[in-house]
């Protein structure tokens, strides 16, 4: 190509296998979460990686809740209740799951690219 | 030597490279949720607030705005802590005439429609058939009414027109009504809450009390996303989209409740029976009146697999799905134009209104 030389063509080539890494990550079938959000009545949001496999106690007006979290996904082990609201959901593993303990006040979501929930209904 | 032409501005490949860079910036943008939450006890549960665009509200003061004003329903329109319900419950049974207290009244006018328009199904003015089930204290517990005590609460049962109100003042004309509007005021709450956000600026909301939701305004270029959790299992039944402006509220058997002789006794209680209802396990509604689909959930429930579409019709309620308590789905289908099941399963339409049976699907 007249007027190209070797660095252009390198930098384009960059630019597009760049570009097309992001879409494919943003725009193609979404992956599975990232992180847990913690969200407490009266508490800042707390955020957990779901990278490593632990149990963590979230201390709560009505007792402890127990959370199971695992590579890509968490669940509510454990928590005060007699309706089990927290653990019914399940493990949480696509973007936006939830789950919610009324009597400790709490929401547990998951996040990554595209949450599939704005709100959880129960 | 080859031929270079002039140029005034950067080289095109310069030009590619960063329109590419803005698609890459512009790609990346779409990580993350595009909304705010908040998270706050009120009005005795969980208030769950989503916000649209993530950002661009003060958290802090929408949080502190809402619960004051939740808190300030709560304590108006709670059944058994003293305030200005019970107040009224006292001067109504007394059977003279007194002022109506503005708080309480909205209440009484909803609920004197919503009583007309169900036959009496749904009926807020047997607090104390909902007592007797030992559902006025903060952690439900038994032992359920004798059959003696059912028999004599059963026998001449107030009604919400057991109340005389000449648009000032109210007098009882039944000595054992009792209000109790646990089927009716979180509408009524969600209603007012979302109507502070607009006050305070907001567009685009979700305002979700311990389950029971409504929308103000939507995002732009999408429904909102909202997950229904499955009544007899883990995790989530269905997902339902929402337009601006439109509430979901279930009644369950799952919620407020105690066992009994290895028997769940549960807080939707049934006017005929006296006794907790049967057959439905779970009562969905979408309506764009919150008050409406919060009583619509309390009395599909009550009705019964039987009856649920023709009260469904009664109430104009064209969007509701029902939990069986087999297990087995049924739904209108202008509800199933919303729903995404997210397991697999046999569903049953049926219409709103009386005879309307059809095949499942």
């Amino acid at each position: 190509m007249p007027g190209l030389r070797w660095g252009d063509a390198v930098m384009v080539a960059l630019a597009v296998a760049l570009v097309s890494s992001a879409f494919g990550v943003a725009y193609m079938p979404r992956g599975g979460a990232t992180e847990l959000v913690v969200t407490q009545a009266g508490a800042t949001p707390r955020h957990y990686p779901l990278d490593v496999a632990r149990t963590i106690g979230i201390d709560g007006a009505a007792g402890v809740t127990t959370i199971r979290i695992e590579p890509g996904r968490a669940r509510c082990l454990d928590s005060p209740g007699s309706q089990r609201i927290c653990e019914g959901a399940g493990w949480l593993e696509r973007p936006g799951d939830m789950a919610v303990s009324l009597p400790n006040r709490l929401v547990l979501q998951v996040q990554g690219p595209g949450a599939d929930f704005d709100s959880m209904h129960f | 030597m080859n031929p270079r032409r002039p140029s005034s501005g950067p080289p095109a490949v310069l030009r590619l490279a960063l329109v590419l860079l803005l698609l890459f910036l512009n790609a990346c943008g779409r990580e993350g949720p595009d909304t705010d939450r908040l998270a706050f006890q009120a009005f005795g549960t969980l208030v769950d607030v989503t916000l649209h665009p993530a950002g661009a509200h003060d958290l802090q003061q929408v949080e502190s705005a809402l619960r004051e004003d939740l808190e300030a329903m709560h304590a108006s329109w709670h059944a058994w802590e003293p305030g200005p319900l019970t107040d009224t419950n006292r001067l109504l049974a007394r059977g003279t005439g007194f002022d109506a207290p503005a708080s309480v009244l909205p209440l009484i006018e909803h609920a004197r429609e919503l009583e007309q328009r169900t036959d009496g199904l749904f009926n807020p003015a047997l607090g104390r058939l909902i007592a007797a089930w030992g559902f006025h204290q903060d952690e439900p517990a038994g032992p359920p009414p004798s059959a003696a005590t059912l028999t004599a609460l059963l026998a001449d049962p107030p009604r919400i027109a057991d109340i005389d109100y000449d648009g000032e003042r109210l007098r009882g004309t039944h000595p054992a009504l009792q209000l109790d509007f646990g089927g009716l005021a979180k509408g009524l709450a969600v209603a007012r809450s979302l109507e502070l956000l607009a006050e305070l600026g907001v567009e685009h909301a979700i305002v979700n009390a311990g389950g029971d939701l409504m929308t103000l305004g939507q995002p732009a270029g999408r429904p909102w996303r909202i997950g229904v959790r499955d009544p007899q299992g883990a995790g989530v039944l269905a997902a339902i989209a929402l337009g601006a402006d439109e509430a979901l509220f279930s009644s369950g058997d799952y919620e407020r409740g105690y066992e009994w002789d290895g028997k769940r006794i549960h807080h939707v209680i049934d006017p005929r029976t006296g006794k907790p209802s049967e057959g439905i396990a779970s009562a969905t509604v979408l309506h764009a009146d919150p008050a409406l689909a919060d009583a619509a959930a309390t009395t599909l429930m009550i009705a019964g697999p039987e009856e649920w579409p023709a009260y469904a019709h009664r109430l104009g309620v064209d969007h509701a799905l029902l939990v069986l308590a087999d297990g087995s789905v049924e739904l209108t289908p202008a509800m199933e134009n919303r729903v995404d099941f997210r397991r697999d399963l046999e569903y049953r339409l049926r219409e709103p209104g009386p005879d309307t049976d059809r095949e499942p699907r």
